[in-house]
């Protein structure tokens, strides 16, 4: 759709919402309906009734333009109601269609929020939503042990690897989660793989497109493609299920191309053909938040939980709702840069579910899952009863 | 569109009764709380000035007596799954939500739980069967739909009747807010209901005419064990003969019996990955206390229908193939709705004596109507319940007027034929798109028994008005 222009984009949300059927089942698997007041737009069905009616009835202007514009940026684009959808109703791909009009906002210059107006600007100067500069994008690596660097290729220029570790903008830059890439070469190290970082690295892109800037999205692809292309690389493991998802989905000169893997796949992999060996194992009550952009867009329930089970064993335990009915953490499609409403706080609710199964640790595969954990976790007062860990911090400890 | 100053006046007002974070003049919460279930396009004059989600009775009382003193209609919407569109407004005012009336309570030493009325059903189920218990409700919209308007509208859903009957049979009592706002309390906390005049019954399956219900006592019901049966008939009159038999013949009732015509099910089967069947389908439900008891009654079940010649009939052990079969059926709809078109289907309900003769009706159903002959149209229904669901898919390149009329001319074949087998719907409610129905069922004079009672008790005309008046 990024080609095309407003009205041909108008057109095709308004046949494609034509569909829904009103039935307003997606609904009942809503993070937003869930976490909000709960008015009528508030959820999947309600915001494309707004985008419908919006063109329809011309409200694309003042107060109205910027009711439609709060609303459809407060989705989290976790994908619950399309699965409701194909599962129940007539299979509306309602995010995208909500993504779509996110577009149309911003050609408008309707949207975004104001927040997210600096992540693109951060994007577009130093290709990371946080503006952290460009050229410190691989400074994580001087906090490194020595002894882990021996065998990592930072790629600059002609150099080939065979597998790249794509790090990703928040890995890279957010010093409290250090210890995610860190441990993720412990475990690379370990199984002695070929594999290095782009010294070049930029945001996949993933903000950009869920914000709605199409445009920013595709500079940003081009770039990356062009060097992982570059460097020969056969196989990109992500450490973030968004960078995972762009590649697998939207990288069109790449998706092919390339194996794509997160690196709970890649380490399952490993597992599986015995190059992996859990040495020790843990006793401490474990659960697992499903990345919304690992399992619900792409499938990859079973992958972290096998891993996990090899780790914990009985000591692994499922929320109530997991998998496909899993709840979002809230970080998703471009939240984590904005305040947006939230009555009950998605990641305290997350929290408190892993409490009620008896979990001490809360493990998941996503760094914005992980803050927004770690967040529920302190704002609901639970530090001293739980605790957030990267799925990687786990399996390195356990080598 | 409605006046900003009207809008203003009502919000001001709401202000001193709701938290202002819970009154929405929003126009996409208003256009969305006016869109029902229908196809169609929600018109300029059918939005509500504002949405307002009262969270206690109390507010809710100030609501509605506001809404008397300055003759402002109230519409509750909530979840709007409403199958007749008894939640689109059709003319401004205050649409409310119930979302926020969501408490439950286990009163267990008295044998009973009571829910608020904005409780979602499905949650209800679970957290009864958390406990042990059962809910004996199991409407298609229950993942969403709240239990005041399930309630309201006191719907059989997929439970076969002469099984465990209504879900108003369960109720013990309630707590409305008249459309006069005084509030009272229905029923009983023993568990024997009241013989005589018991006001419970007046708002139970009251199509949400006489009064606002705030909260719903229902009986505590142990869980239940579960056992499958299925058959497979080459054609659709014997289907029907075997369950005209399996009622006459005092078989214990299934909990579900759902049936498809061979054509819906192959659709059904291939998406489940399953070989196509050789005929129509049904598939039925039977429970008891024990797992033995559920076992027999399917015995008894197949035992009836194998005297009608099924090419199959035989009991389902796996749950796993059991649960393909039941998707079968749910998937149907979703599946057909995915060429892009709508599915609208009607509701007929046969008599016991003419199965086999309304089998063959809701067969043709769509044949002789102008705008819908033409269509893609698949039969199935809950045939336990004697409920056939001829459905069709609507192009959604029609224009809204055109869905419209389609939808009133699905709803005028149903009415004929739910006239001529003496019968009424017994899951989506009587009045809104049915009125006209209800007064060739039940005559002038019965109409006019509601009109006086609605007349009586909401001289305003204040609560859903168009509901009865059938203006949908």
């Amino acid at each position: 759709m990024e080609d095309q222009n407003i009205e041909d984009s108008e057109a095709q949300i308004l046949d494609m919402v034509s569909r829904c059927r009103n039935c307003n089942y997606c609904y009942s698997d809503c993070p937003l309906f869930e976490s909000t007041r709960g008015l009528p737009a508030q959820g999947p069905s309600g915001l494309t009734t707004a985008i419908y009616y919006a063109i329809r009835w011309n409200l694309l202007e003042g107060k109205d333009a910027e009711d439609l514009r709060d609303l459809l940026y407060s989705c989290t684009t976790c994908g619950s109601c399309e699965l409701r959808c194909k599962k129940s109703a007539t299979g509306i791909p309602i995010v995208e269609m909500i993504e779509a009009s996110r577009r149309i906002l911003l050609e408008k210059m309707i949207g975004p929020l104001p927040e997210q107006v600096k992540v693109l600007e951060a994007l577009e100067m130093e290709g990371n939503p946080y503006g952290e500069p460009e050229e410190k994008r691989t400074n994580w690596l001087e906090e490194i042990d020595e002894n882990l660097l021996e065998q990592v290729k930072v790629i600059k220029g002609e150099e080939q690897v065979e597998t790249m570790l794509f790090v990703g903008c928040t890995a890279s830059y957010e010093r409290d989660l250090l210890d995610i890439p860190r441990s993720i070469m412990k475990i690379m190290n370990h199984l002695d793989t070929n594999y290095g970082i782009l010294k070049q690295e930029k945001c996949c892109g993933d903000p950009a497109l869920r914000i709605g800037e199409a445009g920013l999205f595709e500079q940003l692809m081009e770039f990356n493609t062009e060097n992982l292309k570059n460097a020969g690389a056969k196989r990109v493991v992500t450490i973030s299920p968004h960078c995972y998802n762009s590649f697998k989905k939207e990288y069109h000169n790449l998706k092919d191309e390339l194996e794509i893997k997160h690196y709970t796949e890649f380490f399952a992999d490993q597992l599986e053909a015995g190059n992996l060996v859990i040495k020790k194992r843990l006793h401490s009550n474990i659960t697992y938040q499903d990345p919304c952009y690992l399992g619900k867009k792409n499938g990859v329930y079973e992958a972290p939980r096998q891993i996990l089970e090899e780790i914990a064993g009985d000591h692994f335990i499922e929320m109530e709702r997991n998998r496909a009915d899993s709840l979002c953490c809230g970080g998703g499609g471009g939240r984590i840069y904005a305040e947006v409403e939230e009555i009950k706080r998605l990641s305290e609710i997350r929290v408190q579910e892993a409490l009620d199964v008896g979990a001490e640790i809360i493990v998941t595969a996503c760094p914005w899952c992980y803050i927004q954990l770690t967040d529920g976790v302190k704002t609901s007062g639970n530090e001293n009863k739980i605790e957030v860990k990267d799925l990687s911090e786990l399996l390195a400890g356990s080598l | 569109m409605e006046s900003v100053s009207k809008i203003d006046r009502i919000y001001k007002y709401m202000e001193n009764i709701v938290a202002k974070e819970y009154i929405s003049t929003t126009i996409f919460d208003r256009i969305k709380s006016a869109q029902g279930v229908f196809p169609y396009e929600v018109k300029t004059e059918q939005v509500p000035y504002v949405v307002v989600m009262p969270s206690n009775r109390e507010e809710l009382v100030e609501i509605v007596k506001y809404a008397n003193m300055e003759k402002i209609p109230i519409f509750i919407s909530t979840s709007g799954t409403h199958a007749l569109g008894g939640t689109r407004p059709h003319t401004h005012g205050i649409a409310l939500s119930m979302h926020r009336l969501n408490k439950i309570e286990f009163l267990e030493e008295y044998g009973f739980f009571e829910c608020e009325a904005g409780c979602i059903c499905n949650k209800v189920g679970e957290a009864l069967d958390k406990k042990g218990y059962f809910l004996p409700m199991a409407p298609g919209s229950r993942l969403i739909a709240t239990m005041g308007g399930l309630i309201s509208n006191n719907t059989s859903g997929h439970v076969v009747d002469t099984s465990i009957g209504k879900p108003g049979d369960y109720v013990y009592g309630l707590e409305v807010v008249l459309p006069n706002g005084e509030i009272i309390e229905t029923g009983t906390m023993g568990l024997r209901r009241p013989s005589g005049t018991d006001l419970t019954k007046y708002f139970i399956g009251g199509d949400g005419l006489f009064g606002i219900i705030t909260k719903i006592r229902m009986r505590l019901l142990p869980g239940i064990h579960k056992a499958y049966g299925a058959a497979i008939f080459d054609n659709l009159i014997s289907l029907a003969k075997g369950v005209q038999r399996m009622h006459r013949e005092m078989c214990p009732s299934p909990l579900f019996m759902e049936f498809m015509a061979q054509d819906a099910a192959k659709i059904g089967y291939e998406i489940k990955g399953m070989p196509p069947p050789k005929g129509s389908v049904i598939f039925f439900v039977c429970i008891g206390n024990t797992e033995e008891e559920a076992r027999n009654k399917v015995d008894r079940i197949l035992k009836s229908l194998q005297a009608e010649k099924p090419l199959e009939a035989f009991t389902v052990d796996d749950i796993n193939l059991w649960n393909n079969l039941w998707s079968t059926r749910e998937v149907l709809g979703s599946f057909l709705m995915r060429k892009g078109d709508q599915w609208m289907a009607a509701e007929v309900v046969s008599n016991l004596k003419d199965l086999p003769e309304c089998m063959e009706d809701a067969q043709n159903f769509y044949k002789d109507i102008p705008l819908l002959s033409q269509l893609e149209s698949h039969l199935y229904g809950h045939i336990g319940g004697l409920t056939f669901h001829p459905g069709a898919l609507m192009p959604r390149q029609w224009d809204s007027e055109t869905k419209k009329n389609a939808i009133d001319e699905k709803f005028r074949k149903e009415m004929e034929l739910n006239i001529k087998y003496n019968t009424c719907g017994g899951e989506w409610g009587q009045f809104s798109k049915r009125t006209d129905f209800f007064i060739k069922r039940y005559g002038q004079a019965g109409y006019e028994f509601v009109k006086g009672l609605k007349r009586t008790i909401d001289p305003n005309n204040i609560l859903n008005p168009g509901v009865l008046e059938g203006y949908r």
